[in-house]
């Protein structure tokens, strides 16, 4: 079984039944893995911020820390690896956030809102998600059958 | 619920610090100390002389050539970075174990510390450079008490959790209303026992509510947004997840925008992936 780890401001691309893609400590970061059925083509971004404006010079070095220059990598790179993009299969887990009755600190959600707004303009629908809340999560994905699980705190696990 | 009695017992039966650390952070604090004064404290350590100048040659730092004498390593890392080594390398044994109460593995105490510890500089980098030294030692320090509470935690976890999601409490609180008292708490009783100065003791306290500081303000704000930053960003975060409330008091008390800080956030990841060789170090 190969495991690969996707850092924070990474994202990692795998394929077929014993491998699998994990990435930990998920605080108000986002990780979007996406799967092929057919292929078995899956990969998955852990980013931090939604925009690249934020650092244009950074996102240049290593856009996988944005949303809006990581996510368009990832399905490129699945796509010519052989997923194709009428078979995808989205899944969401992260953006949590602070308790902040202000809403200024609210990264999580912002971080959620630029994947969001990306796959509408891309007319890609979310399979599925766990988003949100004040909890840390894990997310793993098993590239056999594309099942995802996050892990969260006290060890409960949920299917996505 | 912790009685005072037995919270006392579990104080008394933490270690003191070295004299030398205490030293070297009440020497930090005096104006007139030379950095020849520091060297000399700790030259008589060779261990500690060595680790120190294996931090200077760490990729961390990056600098151009090899240091090879403590004063040459003064010159370049100045007094607050290397009293800090010393202090983290003295902490990192309570920190390094496995605190299952917060559903920390062994390792991911110590990198909340210091992971707060990294982004608590760089706020007060652009809040206030004068104290971002002493950023740096609180932020090490703010999660000190999680070490004592861990295991009240542990028996009442599920209650703790309950709490939090049904009532939508911060964490602490929760601990205020279960365990009698707070990580923050204990951790200001820690330091206290410590002989730790007042603004640090205080920081530990105040750091979830930085507005009710009195000492040093400034510096338990930077504390709170550090904290903050470094939970956000997932690391070393437990089963206490983000539930901690954000002030943003603190921001203008200190001045800076939440923009700044996300702006932030993208240096510390690249300084945070440095210092874990300096984790490995201490």
């Amino acid at each position: 079984m190969a495991n690969t780890v996707v850092d924070i401001a990474d994202m990692k691309i795998a394929q077929g039944k014993g491998n699998e893609l994990v990435t930990y400590a998920l605080g108000s970061c986002i990780a979007v893995a996406i799967y092929d059925p057919v292929s078995q083509v899956g990969g998955m971004i852990h980013y931090m911020l939604p925009e690249a404006s934020l650092n244009p010079n950074k996102a240049r070095e290593n856009p996988f820390m944005f949303a809006d220059s990581g996510i368009p990598l990832l399905f490129r790179e699945a796509y010519q690896r052989g997923a194709d993009r009428s078979r995808i299969q989205i899944k969401l887990a992260g953006g949590a956030n602070v308790m902040d009755s202000s809403n200024f600190f609210n990264i999580g959600k912002r971080n959620y809102l630029a994947a969001r707004k990306l796959f509408y303009k891309n007319n890609l629908l979310i399979s599925a998600e766990l988003v949100g809340g004040v909890s840390g999560k894990n997310m793993r994905m098993e590239l056999g059958g594309g099942q995802v699980e996050i892990k969260l705190p006290g060890g409960e696990v949920r299917i996505l | 619920m912790i009685s005072i009695e037995e919270l006392k017992e579990r104080v008394e039966e933490i270690p003191p610090l070295p004299d030398l650390v205490l030293r070297l952070l009440d020497m930090c604090r005096d104006p007139d100390i030379a950095p020849r004064d520091i060297v000399e404290v700790i030259k008589h350590d060779p261990a500690l002389t060595m680790n120190v100048l294996r931090l200077c040659n760490s990729t961390f730092y990056g600098l151009p050539r090899k240091i090879s004498s403590l004063q040459e390593a003064m010159v370049y890392i100045g007094t607050d970075a290397l009293v800090n080594f010393v202090l983290a390398g003295h902490l990192s044994r309570y920190y390094r174990k496995r605190q299952d109460g917060y559903g920390l593995d062994e390792g991911m105490l110590w990198r909340n510390a210091v992971g707060t510890a990294i982004c608590s500089q760089r706020v007060a980098e652009i809040a206030d450079r004068s104290l971002s030294g002493s950023a740096f030692t609180c932020g090490l320090l703010h999660c000190i008490g999680k070490i004592i509470l861990n295991a009240y935690v542990a028996e009442e976890f599920q209650k703790l959790l309950d709490l939090v999601e049904r009532t939508g409490i911060p964490f602490v609180q929760a601990e205020r209303e279960i365990l009698g008292f707070t990580h923050a708490q204990i951790g200001a009783v820690v330091a206290d026992h410590w002989g730790l100065p007042p603004e640090i003791v205080e920081s530990i306290r105040y750091y979830n509510d930085p507005l009710r500081a009195t000492t040093n303000q400034k510096l338990v704000a930077i504390v709170h947004v550090g904290s903050i930053l470094c939970i956000s960003f997932g690391i070393g975060v437990g089963s206490d997840g983000l539930a901690y409330i954000f002030h943003p008091g603190a921001l203008n008390l200190l001045e800076i925008r939440v923009d700044d800080l996300f702006a932030l956030s993208i240096e510390i990841h690249d300084q945070f992936k440095n210092a874990e060789e300096i984790l490995s170090l201490v």
